[in-house]
C-alpha cells in the first residue's frame, strides 16, 4: 500500500512552529482590543476640566458616580455618533449621571461635533451650554434643556423632536433657526422658563409647534420671532429695535402683556385666533415704528386691552378681512381708536358696554352684540359695510357713514337695527348722533320721544329714513291724546330759537311705523323723501335734530281719495274719533269706491268719524257720503259740541242722483248721495256754502 | 523522526485556537514602574513605553514640546503624571487614576487616551483630552 503522507524534516517543522509562535506572541502584545473608551469617574474621583475632553468613539460615555461638586467642566465634546452621560452602571437617570435633571445639570459646554456623514444623536439632558458643530446631521430629541447658551457653529442640519427648553434664570439669547417649514433647522416646540430671553437683533427664530413661556420669562424681541402653531405667552414680550413677532397658524394666547416699542407684531394672513386675555394688554407705543399688522382672514379677541399710544394712529394696519373682537368683561371695556387711513377691517363687540379711546374707523363691517357701544364724545366711522346688532344693542353717540361708492336705494344701517337711510341722493358722508333718553331740540314732554337724534352731513342727500326708539325713550309724561301710532318726524332746531317743523315730504307722506308692542324691543318710524334742502315740509337741516312727536295734530287732506285711505291724509293715517280734520282743495269720499284710488276698505269708525271737520272754500274741496249695500250710515262723533263746517261755495249744481265713481275731483262742498245717511251734531254752512243732499242728512244728535 | 505535514497543520491550528482564546486576556507585564522617582521629559524629548506603566509613587513630568507614548495601560497609584505646556501624550490603552493619583493636562497640549479613563482620584484638564478612537 502506498502512502500519500508527505514528510518534512524535523528542522523544517521546528522552524515553522517557531515562526508561528513568534507571530502569535507579537500579535498578542500589539493588537489587544480596547474594551471600552469612556471616562469613568468613580465616587471619589474629581474631574476638573478647564479645557476640552473629547469623546471620539461612537459609544463613548461620560460615566459618573461622584457628587456634582467633584465635577467642573469647560467643554465636553461628543465626536461620536451616540455619546452619553450615564452613571458607572450605564443608567441615564435617577443616579449620578450628569444632566439627568436640573440639579445635575452638565456644567460648562457640551459640544456635539461629528464630522462624518452619519446622524449624530443628541442626548436628552439638562445642559448649561450646548453647541451643535461639524457637518453631521443632529437629531435633537424632546426635553433638551439649556440654561445659558445654545449655539450652532458650522453644524449640519438639526432635526428637532418634542420640546426644546431655554430654562436659565439669567438672560438667554435664543439661537436662530430659520428653516421655513418642517422641523429641520427649525424648532419644533419651544419653551422659555425661569428667566428673561432675547431674540437678538438680526437673528430669525422659526418654529413649527407649540410655544410656551412660564410667568418668569419675559421676552425681548430684537430680531424676527415666528411662532408655529399654538402659542401660550405667560410673560411679557417686548419688541424693540425693529424686532418682529409673528403669530402662528393656530391659536396665540396672550396671557401677558405684549409691548411693541419699536417693531411689529404681525398676525399673518390666515393666522389663527390671537386672544388678549384679561389683565393682558397689547400696547403699541408712541412710535410710528411700533406697529401692529393684521393680515387677511385674521381675528383678534380682545378680552384684556389693546392700546395704541401713537397719537396719529398710523402705526396699525388691519386688512379689510381681519376682525378685532372686543369681548372683555370689563364694564366698560375701552376700544382702541383707529385712524381714517388705518381703519379696522371688521369690528365686533359683545358682553359688556364698550367705550372708545377716540374716533374709530372701520373699513368693513360693524357688529354690536349684547350691550351698547357708547362712543360719546367720539365718532364711530363706517364706510359701506353692514352694521348689525343683536339683543337690541346700539351705538350711542355719533355714527358716521362715509358714503363714497354707495348704492342708491340700499339700506345703510346706522346706530341700531331699526335706524337706517336708503338714499336716492347720496352725500359724501352723513352722521347720526343718537342719544337715548336724552332731551332733543324743542322737546315737549307731553308728546315727544325722549331721544335725541342729530343729523350732520357733507354733501346733499335725500333718503327714506327710519329711526328706531325704545320703551325707555317714551316718557311717563305723555298726554292722553299722544300715541305711538301718531308719531311723526319733525325738523327740530336747537337753542336759542328752538322750534320744530313737521315733515311731509310727499302728499300724502309715506310713513311706515312699528310700535313697541309689535316690536322685539326697538320700534320705529319711517318716512320717505326727507332731504337736506328745499321747502320746510321736507327739509332736515344740518345739525338739527330728527324729532319724533306723537301729538294729535289737525289732519289735513293731502290727496283726493277715500276717507279710510291713510294716504288721503297728511299723516298717512285714517282720521280717528279724536281727530280734527280739514279738507282743503281735495275731494274726500266716504262709504264707497271711486276710481281715483279704488280703495275698498271700509271706514274704521263710521259712527264716530272725527270731532271736527272743516271743508275749506277752495276749488275741489268736497266731502261726499255714499254707500255700498248696507254700509250706508255715517256720523261724526255724537257729541253736542262736534261740528262740520262747510265753507265751499260750489260754482255749479252737482249731479247727485247717482254716486260719482270717477277719478275726477268734485267741486261741491258737502254731498250726501241717495241711500246714504250722514249725521252731524252741528252743521255750519258759511255764507254761500253749498250742501247737496240726495240721501239722509241729519243735523243734531238724538 | 520526521513529522507529517498534517501534523504541522494540526499544530498550527491548535496554536491559532490558543491565540484566539487567550488573546483578549493576555496582558503585558509592567514595563515602567515608578517607585518614587521624578521622571522629566523636556526639550522636545521623545519617550516610548512599550508596555504597561504603573506610577506607584513619584512624578512623571512632560514639558516643553516633549512627547511621550505609553503603549499600554497606565495606572497612577500615587502622585501623578503631569503634561505641561506644549507637551503631548498618548496612552494606547486605559488610564487608571487611583484614589491618591493625579493626572494633569495643562494647556496648551493634547493627551490622547485610546481606551477608557477610570478616575478614582483627580483628573485635571486645562488643555485637550481625547478619549477613544473613532
Amino acid at each position: 500500500m502506498t502512502s500519500n503522507v508527505k514528510y518534512i524534516s524535523d528542522s523544517t517543522a521546528a522552524y515553522i512552529v517557531a515562526v508561528v509562535f513568534c507571530v502569535c506572541f507579537l500579535l498578542t502584545g500589539m493588537v489587544q482590543p480596547l474594551a471600552a473608551q469612556h471616562l469613568e469617574n468613580t465616587v471619589t474621583g474629581r474631574v476638573k476640566n478647564n479645557g476640552t475632553i473629547r469623546f471620539k468613539s461612537d459609544s463613548g460615555r461620560y460615566k459618573n458616580d461622584a457628587p456634582l461638586t467633584s465635577i467642573t467642566n469647560n467643554v465636553i465634546e461628543f465626536a461620536g455618533q451616540n455619546n452619553l452621560f450615564t452613571d458607572l452602571a450605564g443608567s441615564q437617570f435617577n443616579t449620578n449621571a450628569l444632566g439627568q435633571n436640573a440639579l445635575w445639570r452638565v456644567p460648562g459646554m457640551v459640544r456635539y461635533a461629528l464630522k462624518d456623514g452619519r446622524a449624530q444623536l443628541v442626548q436628552q439632558r439638562y445642559y448649561t451650554n450646548l453647541e451643535m458643530s461639524d457637518s453631521s446631521d443632529k437629531q435633537i430629541p424632546d426635553s433638551v434643556f439649556v440654561s445659558e447658551w445654545y449655539t450652532i457653529f458650522l453644524s449640519g442640519p438639526r432635526t428637532y423632536s418634542g420640546t426644546f427648553f431655554y430654562d436659565g434664570n439669567l438672560r438667554q439669547i435664543i439661537m436662530q433657526e430659520k428653516g421655513l417649514s418642517g422641523t429641520v433647522n427649525r424648532y419644533n416646540n419651544l419653551t422659555f422658563q425661569n428667566g428673561p430671553k432675547t431674540v437678538a437683533s438680526g437673528s430669525e427664530v422659526w418654529m413649527d409647534g407649540i410655544f410656551f413661556t412660564d410667568s418668569l420669562s419675559p421676552s425681548t424681541i430684537e430680531g424676527d420671532f415666528h411662532w408655529g402653531s399654538k402659542s401660550y405667552l405667560h410673560s411679557r414680550a417686548e419688541l424693540i429695535i425693529g424686532g418682529t413677532l409673528t403669530a402662528g397658524n393656530d391659536i396665540s394666547d396672550l396671557h401677558a402683556n405684549v409691548d411693541v416699542r419699536r417693531g411689529t407684531f404681525i398676525i399673518k394672513d390666515d393666522a389663527g385666533l390671537v386672544t388678549i386675555f384679561p389683565i393682558a394688554t397689547l400696547t403699541t407705543e408712541d412710535n410710528v415704528a411700533a406697529e401692529l399688522v393684521m393680515g387677511k382672514n385674521t381675528k383678534m379677541d380682545v378680552r384684556g386691552s389693546f392700546v395704541n399710544l401713537h397719537g396719529p394712529l398710523v402705526n396699525t394696519t388691519f386688512d379689510i378681512t381681519s376682525l378685532v373682537n372686543y369681548i372683555g368683561l370689563q364694564d366698560p371695556q375701552i376700544m382702541q381708536a383707529t385712524a381714517l387711513t388705518n381703519p379696522y377691517g371688521n369690528l365686533r363687540t359683545a358682553t359688556t358696554v364698550k367705550n372708545a379711546s377716540g374716533d374709530i374707523h372701520v373699513a368693513g363691517t360693524l357688529s354690536v352684540n349684547d350691550t351698547n357701544v357708547v362712543m360719546v364724545p367720539y365718532t364711530m366711522n363706517l364706510t359701506l359695510g353692514d352694521a348689525s346688532y343683536t339683543n337690541n344693542a346700539e351705538v350711542v353717540g355719533n355714527f358716521r357713514r362715509r358714503l363714497t361708492g354707495a348704492v342708491l336705494n340700499t339700506t345703510y344701517m346706522y346706530n341700531n337695527s331699526e335706524t337706517f337711510f336708503q338714499y336716492t341722493t347720496i352725500p359724501q358722508e352723513l352722521a347720526l348722533d343718537v342719544r337715548p333718553t336724552t332731551r332733543p331740540n324743542d322737546y315737549d314732554m307731553t308728546t315727544d320721544v325722549f331721544r335725541k337724534v342729530t343729523v350732520s352731513h357733507t354733501g346733499d342727500w335725500k333718503a327714506k329714513v327710519r329711526v328706531g326708539y325704545k320703551a325707555e325713550d317714551i316718557p311717563a309724561t305723555w298726554g292722553p291724546l299722544t300715541a305711538e301710532r301718531l308719531l311723526k318726524i319733525y325738523n327740530a332746531y336747537p337753542a336759542p330759537n328752538e322750534r320744530s317743523t313737521k315733515l311731509t315730504p310727499t302728499l300724502p307722506p309715506t310713513y311706515d311705523r312699528r310700535p313697541l308692542l309689535l316690536s322685539t324691543g326697538i320700534a320705529y318710524v319711517e318716512l320717505t323723501g326727507i332731504q337736506n334742502n328745499g321747502p320746510d315740509n321736507l327739509r332736515l337741516d344740518n345739525g338739527n335734530d330728527l324729532l319724533l312727536r306723537g301729538s294729535r295734530d289737525t289732519l289735513r287732506a293731502a290727496a283726493s281719495g277715500r276717507w279710510s285711505n291713510p294716504f288721503t291724509w297728511d299723516e298717512a293715517r285714517e282720521p280717528e274719533p279724536l281727530d280734527r280734520v280739514i279738507i282743503d282743495g281735495f275731494t274726500v269720499h266716504t262709504g264707497y269706491v271711486r276710481a281715483n284710488d279704488n280703495y275698498a276698505i271700509e271706514e274704521r269708525w263710521p259712527d264716530s268719524m272725527a270731532v271736527s271737520v272743516t271743508i275749506s272754500n277752495t276749488p275741489a274741496s268736497t266731502l261726499t257720503f255714499g254707500s255700498v249695500g248696507s254700509f250706508n250710515t255715517f256720523s261724526l262723533v255724537p257729541n253736542a259740541v262736534v261740528t262740520l263746517t262747510n265753507q265751499r261755495v260750489a260754482p255749479t249744481l252737482v249731479p247727485t242722483l247717482t254716486q260719482d265713481i270717477t277719478a275726477a275731483d268734485i267741486d261741491g262742498g258737502l254731498i250726501v248721495y241717495p241711500a246714504s245717511n250722514f249725521t252731524a251734531p252741528n252743521l255750519i254752512l258759511t255764507l254761500g256754502a253749498t250742501a247737496f243732499n240726495a240721501g239722509t242728512l241729519q243735523i243734531g244728535v238724538k | 523522526m520526521p513529522i507529517a505535514r498534517y501534523h504541522i497543520v494540526s499544530l498550527l491550528f491548535i496554536t491559532l485556537v490558543g491565540f484566539c482564546v487567550f488573546f483578549p486576556t493576555m496582558t503585558k507585564s509592567q514595563t515602567l514602574v515608578n517607585m518614587g522617582a521624578t521622571i522629566t521629559l523636556t526639550g522636545g524629548a521623545r519617550m516610548f513605553v512599550s508596555g504597561n506603566t504603573v506610577n506607584e509613587k513619584g512624578k512623571i513630568d512632560v514639558l516643553d514640546l516633549a512627547r511621550i507614548t505609553f503603549d499600554g495601560d497606565v495606572t497612577i497609584k500615587r502622585d501623578g503624571i503631569y503634561f505641561y505646556k506644549d507637551a503631548f501624550g498618548t496612552i494606547t490603552k486605559d488610564l487608571d487614576i487611583k484614589l491618591d493619583g493625579v493626572c494633569w493636562r495643562y494647556k496648551p497640549g493634547t493627551l490622547n487616551v485610546f481606551g477608557t479613563i477610570r478616575n478614582d482620584g483627580e483628573l485635571n484638564n486645562d488643555g485637550e483630552i481625547n478619549i477613544g478612537k473613532p
